[in-house]
């Protein structure tokens, strides 16, 4: 059967199949359909299907769950707040990044690595942990509350750090990274001799950067906060806890609430519109990437002239690094030293820290179990992902095969999934015989492969297409065969995608929360889960920052890991935070 | 020559499709729907027979011969606890699935949809979901050895689920925070409360529901009482747990939620040498009793021996010396001969809900909680 959509999907295939060489391609190709099949385009069948009240065992088809979207007020609320913290967290992060960025690339400031370094730690962080670190520092028995009391005796403080508002800065916090890397990049690229000219011929520096250099970002800006727009809509973590408790909902907590109230058919609707609005925008940003049109890029990278700061560098720096201590520093230290108390809470003192903690949590049988669970789910899916990406990648850069562009259409499908949404339609496709992984890990597993599929496409398809076909075609030239030109040839070739793949796996499945909160089970508890999850009555915030303390560890680790195995192209300035 | 090849490749489609079949099983049914099922398939055919086996409730037993499922709600150590006394007299019989109370509700009716519970023995502190099972008929009838020696008032359930221990809705505070204690519910209306009072998500947990409902109960089956802790900037965490730890840490200053988490925080507070600033204070209007029932979920095709391990389970757990670890953990027993947890008063006021009022306006009382707390 998915031979058959195989072959439908792909008109002409079956013709096709009887030119092919060799049996084992038609076994690889068919594999290949039968994964992309059953793995994205069954669930994604199953989510359409359940949202307009048709089932595997039938039912009526309605239009109830869309219905309800509209006569629910909930709902428009939680679009509403939706698209508020979207724009926001796109107008503060193009800010913060954009004027980051062109202090890096453009003027003399002195610090510019350790600028990178903390951008780039800033970005590695998950979001979820960012916002627990706002939650202690801002808290009303947080170290801001503390800090004022001991030394301006305040003992009224009195605000909230629960709100729409807090969810923006603190996604903001967490993306803004993404700006500074596209912008460095985009400004390296831009000849700084048009502003020069702009300035010789009378214009200010200010009137030349922006009627010159601006213009000439806009594109880049154009595309990252398109970017960072969907990114916001689809994360959970953060509205979860800095939103839902003070009632403020949205879209993906929306879903959240009515999964626990077991509203299925709203949640498909909800799931299948929040589709819509970030498929919505990848496609727009598609559209945006291939209109290149008045980009004015040079291509030959000649050293920009520094703007010299002069006697504002002072002030500039100073602002930099107090940027630098807010975004960076003080929800780092936040979390370290909440994991060395004995209980969020109670005072600083030297009788109250502890290493226990973190002993804890090494002897914590869920625990180690959860770390054991999220490693062993993230390298299987991403192993199976990367067979897939490269079998994808390779029928779509080095054959003919018709249709290629729909099998990888298909395959990159889950990228336009907000993470819970992937979930939702797991549940829902795995729930019954007679394929039934509800209760077992595959569910999670199965849902993490079509996470990676489309990253490792990202990842490979770059390394693939930028091999010489000339290599391939000397190795069958000589008379090897199509597989074995693959193996010894493009194969090494696209190993370090492979591994990064493998590395990038590892460190999602340590930070992704919808997927496994929604789908584990008993015994089958991710980090994630833990994380989320661990706070409670017999731990505090303190047992929460431990695990956050341990998983920014190995985050770092596994960074570093990725840096080593090097020239990987990464789009966009890396995906891996693809799920937050 | 390639006459033989294109045999070959045959041989390798059909090998293939026979994969495709074991990875997949149920994709070509769906799909064809999808495609409207114009181009018709011997697969689905094939696969027609395949979708009967989810038809009809419990018809198929979810697990070994030998080996219970129980789905448990409770803190962590205290399952734990139960765990190790239950495999030790009895082997490892049973799989415990330990989750919050909120969760285990809806695993329990996301199963049920499904077609079957996939559980032998269900307990957690809710005890709307066990009037709610019983009214669909999906418990089994079990009078548990030692029901004698439960306190008359805990005598319910009709034999279909026994109450297993209580727990008091009470007010928590803040020793440090708080100058004067609240000493009613009512208290917490005032508007020197604002922001300052913690309480669980009703939408969330299945125990705030309950407690949501008991507060409609006392308010004079209205929810005045809700609005008012709204207009006071009422926060809703997720887990019952989390509202004693908030309150500890200072977050908050007082709060609604059962009254074991308080004992539990302050006893390990005292082995780990550090103070807790926490109390319960026990409210005029009474403290909200709410049961924590347990029941065998109703199973034809459970094995003898998996229907003899669950009703051992029930008469464990209801056991002098169950009842016992239960009450170290802060739990109120439901037996005579076992005295309630150090840390609550010889004297105090106790509220009775009517839990059958509460199951038969459940839907009204969780959306009448969402009107008030979700903003519109």
């Amino acid at each position: 059967m998915d031979l058959k959509i195989f072959l439908r999907k792909n008109k002409g295939l079956k013709k096709h199949t009887k030119r092919l060489r060799s049996p084992l391609e038609v076994v690889i190709l068919l594999i290949l359909g039968v994964l992309i099949g059953s793995f994205i385009l069954y669930p994604f069948v199953i989510l359409v299907m359940k949202s307009f009240g048709l089932s595997l065992d039938g039912g009526a088809f309605s239009l109830e769950g869309y219905k309800r979207i509209i006569r629910d007020t909930y709902n428009y609320t939680a679009l509403r707040n939706t698209l508020y913290v979207a724009s926001g967290v796109t107008v503060l992060t193009s800010i913060l990044g954009g004027a980051l960025g062109w202090i890096v690339a453009r003027t003399d400031y002195a610090y510019k690595r350790f600028t990178k370094i903390l951008v780039f730690l800033n970005f590695i962080i998950p979001s979820y942990i960012v916002a627990i670190a706002w939650i202690e520092f801002f808290g009303r028995n947080g170290y801001l509350s503390r800090i004022l009391y001991k030394i301006f005796g305040l003992s009224n403080y009195n605000m909230r750090p629960y709100s729409l508002e807090a969810v923006i800065i603190v996604m903001s916090v967490h993306l803004y990274p993404l700006v500074f890397m596209a912008i460095t990049n985009a400004l390296r690229k831009t000849d700084s001799s048009l502003e020069d000219a702009a300035v010789i011929s009378g214009a200010s520096r200010l009137k030349a950067a922006m009627t010159i250099t601006l213009p000439l970002v806009m594109p880049s800006f154009i595309s990252i906060g398109l970017l960072i727009f969907s990114r916001t809509i689809a994360n959970f973590g953060v509205p979860a806890v800095l939103a839902l408790p003070v009632g403020e909902e949205v879209l993906t907590t929306r879903i959240y609430s009515s999964l626990t109230n077991l509203d299925f058919q709203l949640v498909t609707a909800l799931s299948i519109f929040l589709v819509m609005i970030s498929g919505g925008i990848f496609l727009l940003s598609n559209l945006l990437l291939k209109r290149k049109g008045f980009t004015m890029i040079t291509g030959h990278s000649k050293k920009p002239r520094l703007i010299e700061l002069g006697k504002h560098k002072k002030t500039l720096t100073t602002c930099v690094f107090i940027f630098h201590i807010l975004t960076t520093m003080i929800p780092l230290a936040s979390v370290l030293i909440a994991s060395f108390l004995k209980r969020w809470g109670l005072s600083l003192e030297i009788k109250h820290f502890t290493l226990n903690n973190y002993l804890l949590l090494f002897r914590h049988e869920i625990i180690i179990r959860a770390f054991g669970n999220s490693i062993f789910y993230g390298l299987t899916a991403a192993t199976i992902a990367a067979c897939v990406g490269v079998g994808v990648s390779y029928i779509s850069h080095k054959t003919n095969i018709k249709g290629k562009k729909i099998i990888e259409l298909i395959a990159s499908l889950p990228m336009a999934f907000p993470n819970i949404v992937l979930a939702v339609a797991a549940a829902l496709t795995w729930i019954k015989q007679p394929l039934k992984l509800y209760g077992t890990e595959w569910i999670i597993i199965v849902t993490y492969i079509a996470l990676f599929i489309p990253i490792s496409i990202k990842n490979i398809g770059g390394l693939m297409q930028n091999q010489d076909a000339s290599l391939e075609k000397a190795a069958r030239a000589s008379g090897a065969s199509r597989i074995k030109g693959f193996v010894d040839i493009t194969l090494p070739l696209t190993m370090p995608g492979i591994k990064s793949g493998w590395i990038l796996g590892f460190l999602i499945a340590l930070r992704e929360i919808p997927i496994s909160l929604l789908l584990y089970s008993s015994g089958k508890e991710t980090i994630g889960v833990m994380l989320f999850g661990i706070q409670s009555n017999t731990y505090g915030l303190e047992m929460t920052s431990t695990l956050a303390v341990v998983i920014i560890v190995l985050t770092v680790i596994g960074n570093i890991l990725i840096g080593k195995i090097g020239n990987v192209k990464r789009g966009g300035g890396g995906n891996h935070t693809s799920t937050s | 020559m390639s006459k033989l090849y294109a045999k070959k490749s045959y041989v390798f489609v059909v090998l293939i499709l026979l994969i495709g079949f074991i990875l997949s099983a149920c994709g070509p049914k769906e799909i064809d729907k999808e495609t409207g099922g114009n181009e018709q398939g011997i697969e689905s055919k094939e696969n027609e027979g395949g979708n009967e086996a989810t038809g009809s409730i419990q018809a198929s037993y979810h697990g070994q011969e030998g080996k219970i499922t129980v789905y448990i709600s409770g803190p962590e150590q205290m399952v734990k606890k139960l765990e190790e006394e239950f495999e030790k007299t009895r082997g490892d019989v049973a799989d415990f699935l330990h989750m919050g109370c909120g969760p285990l509700r809806q695993k329990v009716w996301t199963e049920k949809e499904a077609g079957a519970i996939q559980a032998d023995v269900v307990w957690g502190s809710d005890p709307l979901m066990y009037i709610a099972l019983a009214e669909e008929d999906l418990l089994e009838e079990y009078m548990p050895e030692g029901y004698d020696a439960i306190k008359s008032v805990y005598q319910i359930g009709d034999g279909y689920y026994t109450l297993a221990g209580e727990r008091y809705g009470v007010i928590i505070y803040n020793t440090d925070r708080v100058k004067q204690t609240p000493k009613a519910f009512e208290d917490l209306k005032d508007k020197a409360w604002d922001s300052a009072v913690i309480m669980t998500d009703a939408t969330q947990s299945s125990t705030a529901l309950a407690l949501n409902s008991a507060l409609y109960q006392m308010s004079g089956n209205n929810f005045d009482y809700q609005k008012a802790l709204f207009d006071n900037h009422l926060f809703l965490t997720k887990k019952n747990g989390e509202v004693s730890s908030k309150i500890s840490e200072g977050e908050f200053d007082a709060g609604i939620a059962p009254h074991d988490g308080v004992l539990r925080l302050k006893k390990k507070a005292k082995k780990e040498g550090y103070k807790v600033p926490i109390d319960i204070a026990w409210p005029e209007e009474g403290a909200l009793a709410i049961q924590r029932p347990i029941a065998v979920i109703k199973n034809e095709a459970r094995p003898e021996e998996n229907d003899k391990l669950s009703k051992e389970f029930v008469d464990f757990i209801i056991s002098e010396k169950v009842q016992g670890i239960t009450t170290q953990f802060g739990f109120v027993s439901i037996r005579q001969d076992v005295k309630p947890p150090a840390g609550i008063p010889e004297k105090v006021k106790i509220k009775a809900v009517d839990w059958h009022f509460a199951s038969e306006h459940e839907e009204d009382i969780r959306n009448g909680f969402k009107n008030i707390f979700k903003k519109k």
